[in-house]
């Protein structure tokens, strides 16, 4: 019977399963290079008080240990055995580490979640790279030259089939499955080789069940009947349809570090010693995974259960630790808590692959780094733009012929032309109230102010210089304007020049004054 | 490395140094520098810049601006009041970047000047109001200039206290700007005399710099002339937009 794909016409998968036999034991083994390649030994897990064998290798078992034994016993029955520790941490990075060498030698290698030391490999396209021969051989290659010559690999068009392979004890190192054979293959072996729940195992070798042709002869309805969806997809595995497929790894969550105190704080401005030494390692996080935080997310724990979180998005990505430091340090100064604080955490909310940075060489005093520094900082300080700088805007208006552009990235030169353009002429310079105020004006008899009220200094004569007549946006409604504006000079002993507008309805308003 | 390439090293090193860089301001107008010191505002050092609200201190300030961007150099504005208007700092000649930073309180200034400063990347950094510096403050702002070669100017006005350590001040006092021939010409430039004088910092010194304020040419010459249909004055009906 052929697979889902073949059926419907569609191009077939061809997936390989790749699983080092014993594998925890040849870790251990590579782990300790002093013991004697043919002494017994078994891995001990502790569980608290308790010490169980978790596995043997093949000269312990002659020996009578067996999986599962206390070690005390294991060692009485066996004088001989070197008992090493059962370490999982291990084995998961020993796993991982097999994995990216095998992917040298193969587009796409899961490890399997169930067992260390197994993998899925997607082995279609194999045609121009030697054939799936030729993929065996270089996984094989890899894998001796990773420590681990006992490999073996299988490639079928379905999971189960590929492990099932691999599982088979005295299975060859190699074993390719034709292409639709997967059904045949299945048929021929024993229950135990085929991948299915353990329960369900025991329960079909309880009713009899020796083979994966007997569990595929038996009726649907009932299997599924008796033993739920497992029973089914038990039949469905046996009869050569397994819908799970090689698929990358999920993309690891993004780092975060924490720093509980052994006392609690009531304030943050302490915390701020912790902060550098947990943001160097949220730091190599990121470098390590080549990425930069577009987002981190301060949390404070709080004595009374509750939690404070302030988000922080830096003006450009981020991975230097001193940058996000930074951008950390005065914003945490700045939170004030009602409770005690008992840890501070700082995670990554969000974060995008970090782009390589063009190296300064020439500019002097100018240090993007260190200004991309500072800038975060006032960021995090005040939590909004706080730095600017004036682009030119196309409106007659004094107060809108330019703008404050908020400066999201630093410049990583400067570029000084040879030849700069001639200064301008010393002039006084507009500064301008938060919002224009009502000015009080008396005119004399051409029209022009002669004398104003100011809020600090009372009635005060004035030199008109003006107007400068200003209108425009006739086009929107909303933001069409029509006014005079003028310079008034003040006569008195301290002497300054205001700017004041008249407005389409005659009022009078102060806007700023020239400096 | 041999004794020999470590010699040969540090020759090419001496031979490639660059010169001394003149690390002065120079405002590019003889009065003022000639007040400021010997080659302008010095590097290193806290001025104090001191005038009323409406006395031309900062038009000053920006020609020392503007020449410091044209060699090249950035220049940090800490804008304290949030006064600025944008236009006026628009300089399409200049060639370093001019960062204005606007803190959300004036009280703040103080500390965006310090954070400026470490970056070690601006030649100019004017502090614009704000609270008088602690002694702490100042003390730690002017190592901070000194190890960044940099000239910080603190603006204040003669009412506020003065900062320590100082090492000029700079005191601006406008003079009544003289009356135009005639009273009605409106696009007559306002010449603005301003004294200059040095108050601390060596002998004290004084100057006269005139700013020149331009009323655009946009419209009629003269400030009554009829330029406009007589009797409608109705709010957004003079100028054609009605």
């Amino acid at each position: 019977m052929a697979s889902v794909e073949r059926r419907v016409g569609l191009p077939t998968w061809r997936i390989g399963c790749a699983r080092v036999p014993r594998f925890a034991l040849a870790v251990a083994r590579q782990a300790h290079p002093e013991v004697p390649p043919h002494a017994p030994v078994a891995l001990i897990e502790e569980k608290g008080t308790r010490s169980r064998v978790a596995a043997a290798d093949a000269e312990a078992q002659a020996d009578g240990v067996q999986v599962g034994q206390a070690a005390a016993r294991a060692r009485a029955g066996c004088p001989g055995l070197v008992c090493l520790t059962w370490d999982p941490a291990a084995l998961r990075q020993a796993t991982l580490a097999l994995a990216e060498r095998l992917e040298q030698a193969a587009p796409l290698v899961v490890p399997l979640e169930d067992e260390p030391g197994a993998f899925w490999i997607d082995a279609r396209g194999m045609r121009w790279l030697g054939g799936e021969d030729g993929l065996a051989a270089r996984v094989l290659a890899e894998a001796a030259a990773a420590g681990f010559p006992e490999l073996k690999l299988a490639v079928a068009d379905t999971a189960v089939a590929a492990r099932a392979a691999v599982r088979l004890p005295g299975a060859a190192a190699v074993r390719l499955v034709p292409a639709g054979g997967d059904a045949a293959f299945l048929a021929r072996l024993p229950l135990d080789a085929l991948d299915m729940g353990d329960e369900v195992r025991d329960a079909l070798l309880g009713l009899g069940l020796r083979t994966v042709a007997e569990l595929a002869a038996l009726p649907p309805g009932a299997l599924e009947a008796r033993f739920g969806p497992e029973g089914r997809a038990a039949l469905r595995r046996a009869l050569g349809f397994d819908p799970r497929r090689p698929e990358g790894r999920p993309p690891a969550p993004l780092p975060r570090v924490a720093l509980p105190l052994d006392e609690p704080v009531d304030h943050t401005a302490p915390l701020v010693f912790g902060l550098r030494g947990i943001l160097d390692t949220l730091a190599s996080r990121l470098i390590a995974r080549g990425l930069s935080a577009t987002r981190l997310v301060l949390g404070l724990r709080l004595d009374d259960r509750s939690e404070r979180v302030e988000t922080l998005e830096p003006t450009r990505p981020l991975h230097h630790p001193r940058a996000l430091f930074e951008l950390c340090r005065d914003r945490l100064e700045r939170i004030t808590v009602d409770s005690p604080v008992v840890e501070l955490t700082v995670a990554v909310g969000a974060a995008q692959p970090a782009v390589a940075e063009q190296a300064n060489l020439g500019a002097g005093r100018w240090d993007p780094r260190a200004l991309e520094g500072a800038l975060n900082r006032l960021h995090g300080r005040f939590g909004q733009a706080v730095v600017f700088t004036p682009e030119p805007r196309d409106d007659p208006r004094p107060e809108a012929g330019g703008a404050w552009q908020a400066l999201s990235e630093v410049p990583l030169d400067l570029q000084v032309p040879e030849v700069a353009a001639p200064p301008p002429a010393p002039a006084p310079i507009r500064r301008a109230l938060p919002e224009p105020v009502p000015l009080p004006v008396r005119l004399d008899a051409h029209g022009q102010p002669t004398v104003v009220r100011l809020a600090m200094g009372g009635w005060q004569t004035v030199r008109a210089h003006g107007p400068e007549r200003l209108s425009g946006g006739w086009w929107d409604p909303a933001g069409r304007y029509a006014r005079e504006d003028w310079r008034l000079v003040l006569l008195g002993d301290e002497g300054g020049v205001l700017w004041a507008s008249r407005a389409g309805d005659g009022a009078w308003w102060l806007r700023g004054w020239w400096d | 490395m041999s004794s020999n390439h470590a010699e040969r090293l540090a020759q090419l090193l001496r031979e490639t140094r660059p010169a001394p860089l003149d690390l002065d301001l120079s405002s590019g107008l003889r009065g003022l520098d000639r007040v400021l010191g010997a080659g302008g505002l010095p590097a290193g050092q806290i001025s104090e810049w001191v005038g009323g609200a409406s006395s031309g201190k900062t038009g000053l300030l920006r020609i020392l601006v503007g020449a410091a961007r044209r060699r090249g150099v950035a220049v940090a504005w800490v804008d304290g009041p949030g006064a600025l208007v944008a236009g006026d700092w628009v300089d399409l000649g200049a060639a370093a970047p001019l960062w204005v930073v606007r803190p959300p309180h004036a009280d703040e200034a103080a500390f965006c000047a310090e954070v400026l400063l470490r970056t070690q990347s601006f030649g100019l950094v004017v502090l614009d109001g704000g609270p008088a510096l602690p002694a702490a403050v100042g003390v730690r702002l002017q190592r901070l200039a000194r190890q960044a070669a940099a000239a910080l100017v603190r603006v204040r006005g003669p009412q506020e206290a003065a900062s320590r350590p100082i090492a000029r001040r700079i005191e601006i006092a406008p003079e009544p700007p003289p009356t135009p021939a005639d009273p009605l010409e409106a696009r007559a430039p306002l010449v603005w005399p301003v004294q200059v004088s040095r108050a601390r910092g060596g002998e004290p010194e004084a100057a006269r710099v005139h700013l020149v304020e331009t009323c655009p040419d946009r419209l009629l010459a003269h400030a009554i002339a009829p330029d406009r249909p007589a009797g409608r004055t109705q709010a957004g009906t003079r100028y054609g937009i009605g």
